[in-house]
């Protein structure tokens, strides 16, 4: 489901001494069925961008679409008209429950339900679902999450730490939504169970073909998993384009507080330092091309 | 929806009476509430209140700010105000059944004085010029002599440092476990309160099994740096009396005083 913000400004705390602007009037649009990775440096706007998305914050300006059909408009401060507007806002925020969902960091916090099975039933239920239905997303979901069976009568609380991870994750896929936004699920992981989490969610959305938004600080994750990359700036839209176009506008990320991969880097200093190289070397496979090329040979 | 919480009101400042010893700043707030409470004719009271004003000016603290810590008792100065003016002896105006005495108009203004001082001389000495750590540190050291009968001071005073540490921590908590919620399709707002009651369980457990994964947490941590009590334990900001502290501490005795034994030297006078 195509994702697109037109005009969209988020301001927190409005006339108060505190206000902040975490999203200053960007246009962005998000493709349908691919991954869109989504950088940008600590307050840049990020996680304000995917609250909005998700429908669990109203912009202050400016509107959203997906697929095509205006699912917000934003709140307009025009007392004569309020009361109407608020009650269409509130049936279209309603439209856009369920449309996006998102998995946070930590989100094993969220665990509440006495078994697993329950816990995952959480979000299909609110939906309402039969009891069929729910039972077969649950078992879907939780195979996609690798949570086996006999763990569905467990207390979510029993498990280890990554099999409540995975348990977390199973209730939001569970619900089954067109939109899936990572927020850094794989947060204060060992490298073997962010591969494992990350490539996992991955693999989910070729599979499912679904349009997935993924925010990280790993620049490394980006260029294994995302297809485009949005790259924010001071609550602005600053970079858009493939991994490949991203990751050769080094000089760019840098402004952006941000930095290239470190196998990019490495490039980068060797092209410094007066050898040929292609500046565009942003994983392994690449790597491996572009020295074998480098030394002459055919592999 | 949390953001409206404001704890800890502390206005960092440098006016006369932020540069208090906050110890002397809670005597000093005992003896003027009691002050407030001998005060027992008008005349008084409105002395009370010119004081109260002065030291709202002495305190660099901004009218809008004490406007707004008044807010909340609003519903009970109105309500004392209303009870007052319409009982008494001496009818002033009658609208229908609305009459107003003289003495209970004059009973009314006596009582919302009463309650405005009481709140904002508080909210002046206590809460808007110490911080919450030096308000512990305060009480705990004002409280120290009950150690002598084996009450642990110092553990009552780390139990509320601890407290009002972990609240923002908390609330905090609290926002991002309702945002998971809801996206999952959680409705705080529909329902009846049984219905609104049930749909808060989905927050409530989450968030007191990470109140105790944070207390587990700080405790190891105090643990591991061998905390062991207050027994021997020395302060980074010791807290010491000046000299003006003893005038303010002499000024408010005399205050005091006056409140009690000048209504009673003008009555022997003028009887």
């Amino acid at each position: 489901m195509q994702i697109e913000c037109r005009n969209l400004s988020y301001i927190y705390g409005q006339n108060t001494p505190f206000e902040k602007v975490a999203l200053d009037n960007i246009n962005i649009s998000i493709e349908s069925g691919i991954i869109t990775g989504l950088i940008g440096h600590t307050g840049s706007g990020k996680s304000t961008l995917a609250l909005l998305i998700c429908g669990l914050l109203r912009p202050t300006s400016g509107s959203i679409f997906m697929g095509g059909e205006e699912v917000y408009k934003a709140e307009k401060i025009n007392n004569k008209k309020q009361r109407g507007v608020k009650k269409s806002n509130r049936k279209s925020s309603e439209k856009m429950k369920f449309k996006a969902g998102i998995i946070f960091q930590y989100p094993e916090y969220q665990l509440f339900e006495e078994t697993v099975y329950k816990d995952i039933a959480y979000g299909p239920t609110n939906m309402g679902l039969s009891k069929q239905e729910i039972d077969a997303k649950v078992r879907e979901a939780a195979e996609f999450a690798g949570i086996p069976e006999n763990l569905f009568e467990a207390s979510p609380f029993e498990l280890s730490g990554g099999q409540r991870r995975r348990a977390a994750i199973a209730g939001i896929i569970a619900m089954d939504p067109p939109i899936l936004i990572l927020d850094e699920p794989a947060a204060g992981l060992d490298p073997r169970g962010r591969g494992e989490i990350l490539g996992g969610l991955c693999e989910y959305q070729k599979i499912t073909k679904k349009t997935m938004i993924m925010i990280s600080h790993s620049m490394e994750d980006m260029a294994k998993y995302a297809d485009k990359v949005h790259v924010l700036k001071n609550a602005e839209s600053y970079l858009y384009g493939t991994v490949d176009e991203i990751f050769s506008k080094a000089d760019e990320l840098k402004e952006a507080g941000l930095d290239v991969p470190q196998i990019t880097n490495l490039f980068l200093e060797l092209d410094r330092r007066g050898l040929k190289v292609n500046r565009n070397v942003y994983n392994l496979e690449k790597a491996k091309d572009e020295i074998v090329r480098l030394l002459g040979g055919n592999g | 929806m949390l953001n409206d919480i404001t704890l800890g009101q502390y206005f960092p400042g440098n006016s006369a009476i932020h540069k208090l010893d906050p110890r002397m700043k809670i005597i000093i707030a005992i003896i003027y509430i009691a002050a407030i409470f001998f005060a027992a004719d008008i005349y008084t009271i409105s002395i009370i209140f010119i004081i109260n004003i002065i030291i709202i000016l002495l305190s660099e603290i901004p009218f809008i700010i004490m406007l707004k810590a008044l807010k909340p008792l609003i519903f009970i100065i109105a309500f004392s105000f209303i009870i007052n003016i319409s009982s008494g002896e001496n009818l002033l105006i009658k609208f229908g059944f609305v009459k107003i005495y003289l003495d209970g108009l004059l009973n009314a203004v006596f009582f919302v004085i009463r309650i405005v001082s009481l709140v904002s001389a508080t909210s002046i000495f206590i809460t808007f010029t110490i911080s919450p750590t030096m308000l512990t540190d305060a009480i705990e050291q004002l409280l120290s002599p009950l150690k002598v009968i084996k009450i642990p001071v110092h553990e009552f005073a780390l139990m509320m440092m601890i407290t009002l540490r972990m609240i923002p921590t908390l609330i905090e908590e609290t926002e991002k476990i309702i945002n998971a919620q809801k996206a999952r399709g959680a409705d705080f707002y529909s329902g009846n309160i049984l219905k609104r009651a049930k749909a808060l369980i989905p927050v409530l457990i989450p968030l007191i099994v990470s109140a105790f994964r944070r207390a587990d947490e700080l405790a190891t941590a105090m643990e591991c740096r061998c905390y062991r009590g207050g027994k021997g334990r020395t302060k980074m900001k010791k807290l010491k009396y000046s000299l003006r502290d003893l005038c303010a501490f002499v000024l408010s005795v005399v205050f005091i005083t006056g409140v009690i034994i000048l209504p009673k030297i003008i009555e022997v006078k003028y009887r």
